[in-house]
């Protein structure tokens, strides 16, 4: 037991206990606390052996509840990074609720990283969901209630999977440990489709962009680092390399962005923005070679850290505004110029323009699927980045801080937020100008010159084109404007469709129930009534009979049973 | 240190900053194209080589980016025709 403590514990967990002080404490106090913690947690994993497992034995089952490796580790510095930036947005913000859940759902992440077996790993998986699930509650509103109930549904369902998968892999194999799974089997495929509901696989995407943008100013930042990343991360662990991995991935680079030019929120926006960049990863992790992997796990760094800064920026604004539609914001650069720059600064990145943490990151990838000529991928992977650069790039800052001035005058956002966001605009610029040590922690060894002058010139073509596009667009009134609207997407179906097929179905019954009831008890009056007709004393079956015509209809009935029992 | 302002419209006396004036937005544009035909002319000086042989084609990307981006706006405002509903269509 001393053992597990001292050495054993899977980093992450630090978070979990730590969230004990820190509801306890008064605010101050557990602030502090809560910012050493992931410190702490970091500084704990960097002093570990880069390669280390820990296993302890329950019942007859070996469950290795810690496993660091090059693949794990580069993850969990990022979660810890992520956990530290969101916990500095969120410091001024007196809710317990939320502290504790935002600790346990970072803890939890980085813990299922490091698991090295599926077991526990569907622990700590069901942990992320149930956890999270608070940050999109805390914000209390009605909307939010709903949209968190069919989150919790849909992240729970994928946890089982897992748990199902897992069942039948062991029953085969005998084996849980989590290495390379593939989809040969039903135990794997199972499993593919759960990690394929967390990773947002297109058409099991739904619950992102309908849950993120409900969840609370400081939710959706800790929201857009920690689950979908937990899912690249097992991806890549157990499907490395697997094919059916680059149609879907390409398809989720391109299939959200047409949904993020037209959407009015933009947190939603940035949440479709979110499915774009993980079809980026995805792809990376189904071309499977080294520069793949190592492609896909930068972008990762990269990513969840501008994927945060973004989400801050327009936190910030929901903030102070307490709006975040497009068409209700403009001009805010005027009030509010700490974030804007910082927001632009994110803008940059995601659109992977030079210098930035994206490009170093998004070139690699690119170059892995050139090496193999995937020419379709490749070039649906272009156009993706031109659309990363309207709805990321463009759309969010423009239309929040410039575009029309909307006249609303705020205060800047809250210092903690707005160094937390600065923290995030240093790491996306030195992370661009200093790639090395980056790939240096990469899960391979990296070979990787992204400042070559072809790789810079093409990616300024393509995204300064992209801007000059946009420009002309704009000035000829063609860009579609931003209109109070919502649009329909695949989560139509179960908060519309369904509730709507289900009413049908149980409106046909209750009408069906109706008819056969009233009809059955239409017959029932009817023989009543007809027997009372013929039987009341005014019918001719219920007058009085003389006695010698009765005695003659029976000696009739009597003969016919006679003649009738011959045959 | 929670937020107790609240949003305001009307006049304000920030109202002419210096991105307010066409003049400047026209400069900001003028900028954007001049970084545009530097970056084309930046691919006379140095030997293309992509991983497909269009790559190498002059001022491949820049077109790409352009008529991407157009196709991306064009289709997403059909898009808005099929599956755009009132705000409160879900409630």
């Amino acid at each position: 037991m001393i053992d597990v403590l001292s050495n054993g514990l899977p980093p992450g967990v630090l978070l979990i206990v730590g969230a004990i002080p820190a509801v306890l404490l008064p605010h101050r106090p557990s602030q502090i606390v809560m910012m050493a913690l992931p410190l702490l947690g970091l500084a704990q994993l960097l002093s570990m052996p880069g390669e280390f497992s820990y296993t302890i034995q329950l019942f007859d089952y070996g469950l290795q509840i810690t496993r660091i490796d090059a693949l794990s580790r580069v993850f969990g510095i990022v979660f810890y990074i992520a956990a530290f930036l969101g916990i500095l947005y969120a410091s001024h913000q007196r809710d317990r609720l939320q502290a504790a859940a935002a600790l346990i759902y970072a803890g939890a992440a980085i813990a299922a990283v490091f698991a090295g077996d599926l077991l526990t790993l569907f622990v700590w998986w069901e942990l992320t969901a149930i956890s999270s699930v608070f940050l999109i509650w805390a914000r209390r509103t009605e909307a939010a209630l709903a949209a968190g109930q069919r989150y919790l549904i849909i992240q729970v369902s994928s946890g089982l999977l897992l748990l199902a998968g897992a069942i039948l892999l062991h029953s085969e194999s005998g084996s849980l440990t989590f290495e390379h799974i593939g989809i040969e089997s039903l135990g794997g495929w199972l499993i593919f489709i759960s990690f394929g509901i967390k990773a947002a696989f297109p058409f099991l995407h739904g619950w992102m962009k309908d849950a993120y943008p409900e969840a609370t100013v400081t939710g959706t930042v800790f929201l857009s680092g920690f689950t979908t990343k937990l899912a690249i991360y097992a991806l890549a662990r157990g499907y490395a390399g697997t094919d059916i991995l680059i149609p879907i991935g390409v398809t989720m680079t391109a299939f959200p962005i047409f949904f993020a030019v037209i959407e009015n929120d933009l947190r939603r926006v940035l949440s479709y923005s979110l499915n774009n960049q993980l079809g980026f990863m995805v792809v990376g992790i189904g071309v499977g070679t080294e520069l793949a992997i190592n492609g896909t796990v930068a972008h990762v760094f990269a990513h969840v850290i501008y994927k945060a800064l973004l989400f801050m920026a327009m936190g910030a604004v929901l903030f102070r505004t307490g709006t975040i539609k497009a068409s209700e914001l403009g001009g805010l650069y005027k009030s509010m110029p700490w974030t804007a720059f910082f927001c632009i600064i994110g803008s940059l990145s995601i659109s992977g323009f030079p210098l930035t943490s994206g490009f170093v990151s998004k070139s690699m990838i690119l170059s892995a699927v050139g090496f193999e000529h995937y020419v379709i991928i490749s070039l649906v992977l272009l156009f993706a980045s031109a659309g990363v650069l309207d709805h990321s790039g463009i759309k969010i800052p423009f239309f929040s801080f410039f575009a029309h001035d909307s006249g609303i005058r705020v205060k800047e956002a809250p210092l903690n937020m707005r160094l937390a966001m600065g923290i995030a605009a240093a790491f996306c610029i030195g992370i661009g100008v200093f790639p090395e040590p980056l790939y240096a922690i990469l899960p391979y060894p990296v070979d990787y010159h992204p400042y070559s002058m072809g790789h810079v010139v093409t990616m300024l073509q393509l995204l300064l084109f992209a801007a000059l596009a946009f420009v002309l667009l704009w000035k000829a009134g063609l860009y579609p404007a931003e209109l109070r609207s919502v649009v329909l997407d695949i989560d139509w179906i179960w908060r519309r469709l369904l509730p709507r097929a289900w009413a049908g179905v149980a409106g046909t019954w209750m009408i069906g129930q109706r008819w056969f009831l009233g009809t059955a008890d239409r017959a029932r009056h009817g023989l009543l009534d007809f027997t009372r007709a013929q039987m009341s004393p005014w019918t001719r079956l219920g007058e009085p009979w003389p006695t010698g015509a009765t005695a003659m209809w029976a000696s009739v009935l009597l003969l016919a049973y006679l003649l009738l029992s011959f045959y | 240190m929670l937020d107790e302002s609240k949003p305001s419209s009307g006049g304000h006396a920030d109202d002419d900053r210096w991105l307010d004036r066409p003049s400047s937005v026209n400069l900001i544009i003028k900028l954007l194209i001049l970084a545009c035909v530097l970056s084309v002319v930046a691919d006379f000086f140095y030997h293309k080589h992509g991983d497909y042989g269009f790559q190498e084609w002059l001022a491949f990307d820049a077109l790409f980016g352009f008529f991407a981006y157009v196709g991306l706006v064009t289709t997403a405002k059909g898009v808005r025709r099929l599956l755009m509903r009132d705000e409160d269509y879900y409630d």
